[in-house]
């Protein structure tokens, strides 16, 4: 008896020293950036000490430089729009996937999902004309369609295979009682969906909220700027002054965070359902 | 054509239109252009000049294409024997009977995730910096000076820097994924394996590997794809520097294309990385024996 | 749970609606009877309002014209220029560094041809026509086949040593005139306790260049440089490999920061070296002691100077030659611009009384004609002055401005190749030998 409970403490300590270890490798870069932002000068005082004065004049500094409010809105709007229409979008193709037979379906299937492996850059300089023809350019309306565009391929992805293990038979009832496709997908399938979407919700949120290059490719004026955009031009503007820069990136992060905090459950969720089924 | 086939076929058009049309216009074209363009040799400013199968020679002779494809796949191992193992390790230590604290370690343990590649790379640049940066330090007060490396300007510790920092963002993506298909996985299997007499490991083994088989195979699937096509860390972080060191297939592709100008040629390394990403994920799924679309095993 | 679900339909709706209206309202608001001209730079501050202060003062003298300036960070500028550029909508002002740099775009028709118009318009109320209110020489790198293409507007740059004057009193160094006493200088230091005296982050490669610039520039001259481009010599001259293999030595003295190769200039990496009295000297342009103000206040700032590089005892270059240009920034105006004139009338703003005068403030001096008075205000700004119109000849970056992009990009890959001690010498000059030819052709006989 002694000697099973000797092994499980020699257990439990192990276990919460190795938790540890991760949470310090974790944590620790975080904690580094919180203390170089509040920082006078990021050099004044030593690695392991607490800045000199907490220099919460570095976050009034960022929060007074004009359009921060401006880039917070347009990143807000261009993200739920493309969120929604991502997960609107997604969730037709992947019912048409899994419940309609047509040839060629498998081929479009793998056509969508190959997107995934799509290099980013090769596609600039031809999103960047058509984005232009169609007269959009530098407004929030450019951002959207590549957003949408590039998170269907894995939003179709889990769909489609959360949509493959529902039963199929409140389908069939709905269908012998007069629903049309149209019907079942909206009062069967999709309620069923429910939490696959709203964690895909999450998933996509966080994609695209942090995107950034095609943010600087399709808008200039800092009128139509997203976040991620004005962080990194922030970061252009004050160069070598480190600890402002550190307070930039903490800026850029707190929207995620805050995210996080409020909807820790969901935003689990959304992450697990990237490859639980398939 | 009876009612309900004729409904299902206006609801299959309907409803698979929108997605097409948009994924059409950003996605399925800019492939067959870049492809167009790798035949041609173009500065982006004057006429394409048609140079027809010459990037393509060239680019199998070329020794910097092949180093960047092997850091790729170097990258791509370390995801997957590397990140997504340790996934599954964290996983299993947060499941756990005899943890405390688990929900604390869970919340802190998810954030990098939420970071954007750039946020990383800049936080990271510093945190390696070798005089200012926490890890020489670290490694100086506890005794150990000899350890400390110029992380990022080294050619010898640079990618291993990469590795760890993209370890570092994502072992934790990997970790939600394993921990949610543990939480699946049903009690009553190892409570009858414990009353059998198995042993921790033993139940390990053959209860729950099996039944996580599928995930671990997706989740490696991602990871080797993601990888492949790996570049705003790096970007941030080393620029595909020093001399090469850090240098994947597509910050080459970028350099050549905004850097040297050649527009063609970037498309050509561009068309490569593409195939050889979609190569990769097929083969390995291949040899996984797991079929995408069924869901099932092969 | 479903109330949630509906709950962000409908949140999302109401975003849709909210652009949509937003959209209307905002476009409605911009006075569609003025001319809009689009303006893109790369200046941080605190020159980005200073820039804007010139846009307001161009605005008011001419109220029908709009200038929308842009600023961005200098990288994504690179990138995003090339792709505007590639895809034939660039704004309608840009800037590079001018002359090979900018040749393909001028040679492909996508800048305007101003000789004519900066001769005969003035510059602002000054009653000088444009050509004139700037030197002679600010127009060189923006002629080309005898025709103007651009205008300067931002600031001389050469390169000089900045170096902190308490340290080397602390250490009783003093300003070398040789190379030989500056590499005595390096060791001096070393024994005093600065392992890696020599500030350098070179991730972005072109930091290392200034080494590969100065040091070949003492050996053999700015006319080698300029024989290798006309195809009249060839880079196996023993010059250059002497000049890498001083690079070398260099590094393996341990001159230069710990990790340089991985040191990032635009966060600062290595100037906070100096900032730390871990490094007592960096050789890049004479605008550096500018960013310290900022970074880490006048108290550092007024401990810093700047030094010439040494000459080389037994060069053959004159030791008088700068490695630098007159402008750095060359604005040019596209030829999708459709209001030509204006654009032209605007850029001058950039450098009017007001601007210089702000500048010279923090040490950067325009290349405008007669601005003597003002410089005896600014003794920093006329050191600067007076020392680059001092040299004999001015050698033009390599990276940016001496090359087309691609040789230009080449060099930097070598010489970053060097300093990591990645490749000999010899296997240097074979690499740029096999690059120039395929730039700008074979040697000529």
């Amino acid at each position: 008896m002694r000697e099973y409970v000797v092994r499980k403490y020699v257990w439990t300590c192990s276990l919460i020293v190795i938790a540890i270890v991760w949470l310090v490798f974790t944590g620790y870069p975080l904690i580094f950036l919180a203390q170089g932002s509040l920082k006078e000068r990021f050099f004044e005082s030593g690695i392991w000490e607490l800045p000199k004065h907490f220099a919460f004049s570095n976050y009034a500094k960022i929060f007074a430089s004009g359009l921060l409010y401006r880039y917070f809105i347009n990143s807000i709007m261009i993200v739920f729009i493309s969120v929604f229409l991502i997960v609107l979008l997604s969730s037709m193709a992947s019912y048409i996937f899994t419940r309609i037979q047509f040839p060629g379906k498998r081929l479009l299937f793998i056509l969508f999902v190959s997107g995934l492996m799509i290099p980013i850059h090769s596609t600039l300089i031809p999103v960047y004309i058509f984005t232009n023809k169609i007269g959009i350019y530098d407004t929030i309306w450019a951002l959207i369609g590549p957003y949408v565009a590039w998170n269907l391929p894995l939003t179709i992805f889990i769909l489609t295979a959360f949509m493959q293990d529902l039963p199929k038979e409140l389908d069939d009832a709905a269908a012998i009682d007069g629903c049309s496709p149209i019907g079942i997908y909206w009062r069967i399938v999709l309620p069923l969906c429910k939490p696959a979407i709203v964690a895909l919700t999450m998933l996509n949120f966080i994609f695209c909220w942090n995107e950034f290059l095609y943010a600087l490719i399709l808008v200039s004026s800092p009128e139509s700027r997203t976040v991620p955009l004005g962080i990194y031009t922030y970061q252009g503007q004050f160069w070598g002054n480190i600890s402002l820069v550190m307070t930039v990136v903490m800026v850029g992060v707190l929207p995620m965070l805050v995210v996080y905090a409020f909807l820790k459950k969901q935003v689990i969720r959304g992450m697990t359902f990237t490859g639980l089924k398939g | 054509m009876t009612s309900i086939k004729r409904a299902k076929l206006i609801t299959g058009i309907l409803f698979m239109t929108p997605s097409l049309v948009i994924y059409s216009l950003y996605m399925i074209i800019p492939v067959p252009y870049a492809l167009y363009l790798s035949f041609f040799r173009w500065n982006g400013i004057s006429p394409k000049i048609l140079v027809e199968i010459s990037n393509w020679g060239r680019i199998l002779v070329d020794s910097v294409f092949r180093k960047s494809l092997l850091n790729s796949i170097y990258i791509g191992v370390a995801c997957i024997f590397l990140q997504v193992p340790l996934g599954l390790f964290i996983a299993l230590l947060l499941v756990a009977k005899h943890l405390k604290g688990k929900k604390v370690f869970q919340t802190v343990y998810v954030i990098p995730l939420l970071l954007s590649a750039v946020a990383v790379g800049i936080l990271w640049k510093f945190y390696l910096d070798p005089t200012f940066g926490v890890v020489n330090n670290f490694l100086l007060t506890v005794g150990l000076p000899n350890l400390r490396r110029p992380w990022l300007g080294d050619t010898s510790t640079a990618l291993f820097a990469v590795i760890v920092v993209e370890v570092w963002q994502f072992a934790p993506l990997y970790m939600l994924i394993f921990g949610a298909a543990l939480s699946e996985v049903p009690q009553h299997l190892y409570e009858a394996a414990v009353i059998d007499g198995a042993s921790s490991l033993e139940c390990f083994w053959h209860i729950t590997i099996p039944l996580i088989r599928g995930v671990y195979i997706t989740a490696t699937t991602i990871a080797l794809v993601g990888s492949i096509k790996m570049f705003d860390l790096v970007w941030v972080m080393t620029e595909g520097g020093p001399s090469r060191a850090t240098e994947l297939m597509a910050t080459y592709m970028y350099k050549q294309t905004f850097h040297r100008l050649e527009f063609g040629y970037g498309a050509t390394i561009g068309v490569a990385l593409f195939g050889i990403a979609f190569g990769l994920g097929i083969l390995w799924l291949r040899l996984m024996k797991h079929s995408v679309l069924s869901g099932q095993k092969v | 749970m479903i109330g949630k679900r509906i709950g962000k339909r409908l949140v999302s709706m109401l975003v849709i609606i909210g652009g949509v209206l937003l959209l209307l309202v905002g476009s409605s608001s911009v006075a569609l009877s003025k001319k809009v001209i689009t303006f893109w730079y790369i200046e941080p501050e605190p020159f980005a309002t200073m820039i804007e202060d010139s846009i307001k003062r161009f605005e008011e003298a001419n109220p029908d014209v709009d200038i929308k300036g842009v600023q961005y960070p200098h990288q994504q500028y690179k990138t995003k220029i090339r792709v505007v550029l590639a895809a034939g909508n660039p704004p309608d002002i840009w800037f590079l560094w001018g002359d090979e740099g900018v040749r393909p775009y001028i040679e492909a028709g996508m800048v305007h041809d101003i000789t004519d118009l900066v001769h005969e318009m003035d510059a602002m109320e000054t009653g000088v026509p444009i050509y004139d209110y700037f030197l002679p020489t600010a127009w060189d790198l923006v002629t080309q086949k005898g025709r103007i293409w651009g205008m300067p507007g931002c600031m001389i740059t050469f390169c000089v040593f900045t170096y902190n004057k308490s340290l080397f009193n602390r250490y009783g160094v003093t300003i070398p005139e040789t190379y030989s006493e500056l590499k005595s200088l390096i060791v001096k230091l070393q024994q005093a306790g600065l392992e890696h005296p020599v500030a350098l982050a070179n991730k972005a490669k072109w930091a290392g260049l200034y080494w590969l610039a100065m040091i070949s520039l003492r050996l053999g001259g700015i006319d080698l440089w300029e024989k290798v481009r006309s195809r009249d010599a060839s880079f196996t001259n023993p010059v250059f490999v002497k000049t890498f293999e001083e690079n070398q030595e260099l590094v393996r003295m341990g001159a230069f920061s710990e990790g340089f190769q991985g040191l990032d200039w635009d966060a600062g990496q290595d100037r906070a070296l100096m900032y730390t009295e871990k490094a007592a000297l960096a050789l890049y342009d004479n605008d550096l002691p500018d960013y310290m103000v900022t970074e880490a206040g006048t108290e550092f700032f007024e401990k810093v100077d700047v030094f010439p590089f040494p000459r080389i005892v037994g060069g053959k270059g004159d030791p008088n030659t700068g490695y630098g240009t007159p402008g750095a920034h060359f604005f040019h105006v596209s030829k999708t611009c459709p209001y030509l004139k204006e654009a032209v009338e605007f850029i001058p703003y950039l450098s009017d009384r007001i601007a210089i005068e702000e500048r010279l403030r923090y040490g950067r001096v325009l290349p405008v004609k007669g601005i003597e008075d003002l410089l005896v205000k600014y003794p920093r700004a006329a050191n600067i002055y007076d020392l680059f119109f001092g040299f004999g000849r001015v050698l033009a970056n390599l990276d940016v401005i001496f090359f087309l992009p691609e040789m230009g990009d080449e060099i930097m890959d070598v010489s970053q190749d060097v300093l990591g001690l990645e490749i000999t010498p010899e296997e240097a000059v074979k690499r740029l030998d096999e690059a120039i030819t395929a730039a700008y052709g074979p040697l000529r006989k």
